[in-house]
């Protein structure tokens, strides 16, 4: 089997393996004649990460049968602490189980770290309507959050036909960011009806951190009481993770 | 919690508190401005500083700076001490036999002075990493099988302990046990013995083991054996346990 893969910026491979751990710490690539995908849940089931990498996101794709390859993250995350501006070609070699890295800058360096057998969960669709759905930009939502998180746990997600707002309170203090139309960090919005639901900030945390790196905008969709979907719209691709609800 | 405090006390409420605190065994607590000496094995000396000092009920005595964990200056149970007024200032010695150790503090202001007596019993627990997991298990089931349900926390059997004996939701009996690390074969043969031991009474008996990740032979030997593997890791029954609750209705209630 073959399976080739270059692109012209290594960091991008990078911030798609940060944007993965903030859910899972090992995780199953899957590699087919359309792209890069992977559907994790973290084991708590509180969230749930569906990614795509389109063939044409690549300079270079080669596959010539579907592959799944496991990966420590943390781990591959460790070496590539040190790229920069450097070019990247990745091959895994199944009968080995080696993933080779090798960035392309300067010099050339060459990673090559052993794969996992991973037992691929089943992950089924969620069936959610949502009522609310919220364009914003990623770098609004990244700063709300970690605003709130300095306050509470728990970030209160709240929309009316035109207003959505996003508050948080604890002994510390309150944070409230109200976004209307006029707005400039608010896109887009729809409310089929006025809705609010609440989360935990420490998923948020981590998602949008590191989510943020790939997109600039993000479509936050919710219902009362339900999941939150986050849609970052990623060139050639898609990210989107779910948070399952707090409820009273 | 009876006790009493003192902010800014005189010279003389000090000294009584001082001496009463000591002399009834009970925790004593001050806030000043104080120099140490030492003397013993060694010797040292700290200036005037603003610190916290305080004598447990079994003699023991630490000395806090403003910052870091440790105490600048201690003496372990049992200390004897004394407190008396030199030149207008409170001082308070302690002195250990053997070796032969004395640390004499001197006040040269004291803001606050505190006597309590406190009551303690409780046992002090320290969790393992698997006892995080069956705690947070034993908390969510569903973390590791949807309609699980937890009947013995821990189930003494001839092959030994086994962490949590369930029943799904069809009625079968689960025997679960949780590894914090990647599960070897070694695990699986362990999960394998207990259920073994339960199979000969009832051959519908399922094991699972509980683990963040699982060697290629493990599955392959639990695969075998009729024995199932969840992926489960610690950050996520910490997450569960400090942050998450039950109050989290989680993902898989809006699955299609």
């Amino acid at each position: 089997m073959v399976l080739r893969l270059r692109m012209a910026e290594a960091k991008t491979w990078k911030n798609m393996l940060n944007s993965l751990s903030a859910l899972v710490d090992e995780v199953c690539i899957t590699a087919d004649e359309e792209g890069l995908k992977v559907k994790a849940m973290d084991p708590s089931h509180v969230s749930m990460v569906d990614f795509e990498w389109s063939r044409s996101a690549f300079d270079e794709y080669e596959v010539d049968k579907p592959t799944t390859i496991g990966l420590n993250i943390k781990e591959v995350l460790k070496l590539l602490r040190r790229i920069s501006g450097e070019s990247m070609e990745l091959s895994f070699d199944e009968s080995t189980g080696r993933l080779e890295m090798k960035l392309i800058g300067r010099y050339t360096r060459r990673f090559t770290v052993s794969t996992l057998q991973l037992t691929g969960e089943e992950i089924p669709p969620l069936r959610v309507e949502f009522d609310v759905s919220a364009k914003v930009t990623s770098s609004c939502l990244e700063r709300t959050v970690v605003d709130a998180a300095t306050v509470s746990d728990i970030l209160k997600f709240k929309a009316t036909e035109d207003v959505f707002v996003m508050e948080a309170s604890g002994e510390l203090g309150e944070v409230t960011v109200e976004l209307d139309r006029t707005s400039e960090a608010l896109l887009d919005l729809q409310v089929r009806q006025p809705s609010e639901a609440s989360y935990s900030l420490t998923f948020l945390e981590d998602i949008v951190k590191s989510a943020s790196d790939l997109a600039g905008t993000v479509s936050v969709e919710f219902s009362t009481d339900k999941p939150l979907k986050l849609n970052f719209d990623v060139l050639q691709g898609k990210l989107i993770y779910y948070i399952a609800p707090y409820v009273e | 919690m009876t006790g009493f405090i003192i902010q800014n006390p005189t010279l003389e409420q000090c000294l009584k508190a001082v001496k009463m605190g000591i002399g009834a065994r009970r925790l004593l607590i001050m806030l000043g401005e104080l120099r140490v000496d030492y003397f013993g094995r060694g010797s040292s000396e700290l200036d005037y500083g603003e610190r916290l000092l305080i004598v447990k009920s079994d003699g023991s005595l630490l000395i806090h700076r403003p910052t870091n964990v440790e105490p600048v200056n201690w003496q372990p149970p049992g200390s004897l001490y004394r407190a008396y007024v030199k030149r207008g200032l409170l001082v308070l010695e302690a002195y250990r036999k053997r070796p032969e150790e004395r640390v004499k503090v001197t006040f040269r202001r004291v803001s606050l002075v505190g006597v309590y007596h406190l009551k303690d019993e409780a046992e002090f627990k320290l969790y393992t990493a698997e006892e995080i997991m069956k705690k947070a298990f034993i908390k969510r089931p569903d973390l590791v099988e949807k309609g699980l349900r937890v009947v013995l926390e821990e189930k003494r059997l001839r092959a030994g302990l086994v962490d949590c004996f369930c029943v799904d939701s069809s009625n079968r009996p689960v025997v679960v046990e949780f590894k914090k690390d990647r599960a070897s074969v070694e695990a699986v043969e362990q999960l394998s013995r207990y259920v073994d031991e339960l199979r000969r009474g009832n051959p519908e008996v399922r094991g699972i083991l509980v683990a963040p990740s699982i060697t290629r032979e493990a599955l392959e030997r639990a695969r075998s054996l009729n024995l199932e593997y969840r992926r489960l890791d610690v950050r996520s029954c910490i997450r569960v346990l400090e942050s998450i609750g039950e109050s989290v209705k989680p993902l898989e209630y809006f699955e299609g």
